[in-house]
């Protein structure tokens, strides 16, 4: 039940992706794709604390649109102040942050079924 | 704290997260593939079509040139004044390249080489546009009294140049092999070409060298068909001489 609403979730936002198929200029798909990476750590987050019994959801939401958002802004502003390896912080931070999420994530499921 | 919030959230969270996915993904397809990869495919095609549309317009112009001529006929055949006037229009037609003309003279074959060997630059085993003038030169230059190209007749306004991997002869694309046939006297012009130092260079060593194809042959009859581009000058006026 828990995992079905999000997945529903997801793949509409996939469809709607898809579908309306928004023209992004060229030159600002990498901070698209840096926001992706930001939205991805938030959604593992939000999936580690409702496992971990402290999902709080409106730390999830704000965390979520405040990440995103700021994710790419970070990378914008490098570009624009000729800092460009700012880009690389923002991809290693929410990486590294996003590989800490899903490893908490399975070390959580191992333990609610007792793999261990 | 309820489950309802909780779900909510969820779900828009993951609704964005997939938009960001999907659109991030269509974004990136774009930039792999740029614009101009799919709008090369958009402008060959109307090339294309303008090409087409072109000779059709080149078959009606020509049609409606005859019918002129039909007239020009009549109209000197009612009033004896006109006969030299008409004369001359059909000799001054003849030499500008809008009358098919008929003769001895000459054949060039030129074709690109059929090795291409992968470290050397491909651009010596080709026919170039150069090529192409050198060639048509020697052959004015032998008193040629008509040239043309894969069928495009040369005459004053025409352009022998360069266009990506083909050559534009009036405004018209061409591909190897190209073969020039030019009425004269066909030993002059046969000598012409012998004795043309680019010309030689292009049929010796250049030819030897890297394969290219190089063909002279007299032709005791050959027949080139008429221009059927545009004559009217746009830019240039006619000075009015006194006779």
């Amino acid at each position: 039940m828990t995992i079905i609403l999000p997945l529903f979730g997801l793949l509409i936002g996939i469809a709607l992706g898809l579908i309306l198929k928004i023209p992004i200029p060229l030159a600002y798909v990498k901070y698209l794709g840096v926001a992706t990476l930001a939205a991805l750590d938030s959604a593992f987050g939000g999936i580690r604390a409702s496992l971990e019994k402290e999902f709080n959801d409106k730390l999830f939401i704000s965390g979520f649109f405040s990440n995103t958002i700021l994710a790419a802004f970070i990378v914008y502003i490098g570009d624009r102040l000729g800092v460009e390896p700012l880009y690389y912080a923002a991809i290693v931070a929410f990486g590294v942050r996003l590989f800490q999420n899903i490893a908490r994530i399975r070390r959580h499921i191992f333990k609610s079924r007792h793999w261990e | 704290m309820g489950t309802t919030n909780r779900s909510i959230s969820f779900v828009i969270g993951f609704m964005i997260l997939g938009l960001l996915l999907s659109t991030s993904f269509y974004s990136q397809q774009r930039v792999m593939k740029p614009e101009v990869e799919s709008r090369k495919e958009d402008l060959m095609n109307s090339v294309k079509d303008l090409e087409s549309e072109r000779e059709h317009l080149k078959d009606k112009l020509s049609k409606l040139r005859a019918e002129v001529e039909n007239y020009e006929k009549q109209a000197a055949a009612n009033e004896g004044v006109l006969v030299s006037f008409t004369q001359e229009s059909e000799e001054l037609k003849e030499a500008a390249g809008l009358t098919s003309l008929k003769g001895s003279g000459v054949e060039v074959v030129l074709a690109d080489s059929t090795q291409f060997p992968e470290l050397e630059n491909p651009n010596n085993y080709i026919i170039h546009d150069y090529d192409l003038h050198v060639a048509v030169n020697a052959l004015i230059n032998g008193g040629a009294k008509g040239i043309d190209i894969n069928g495009q007749r040369l005459v004053s306004t025409s352009a022998i140049r360069c266009a990506g991997n083909t050559i534009m002869v009036n405004s018209t694309r061409l591909t190897s092999p190209y073969k020039i046939r030019a009425i004269g006297n066909p030993d002059r012009l046969f000598n012409t070409l012998r004795e043309d130092e680019g010309f030689s260079q292009l049929s010796g060593g250049l030819a030897k060298a890297f394969g290219l194809v190089v063909q002279v042959n007299k032709l005791s009859e050959l027949t080139l068909a008429s221009y059927k581009g545009r004559i009217q000058l746009e830019y240039a006026r006619a000075v009015k001489e006194q006779r």
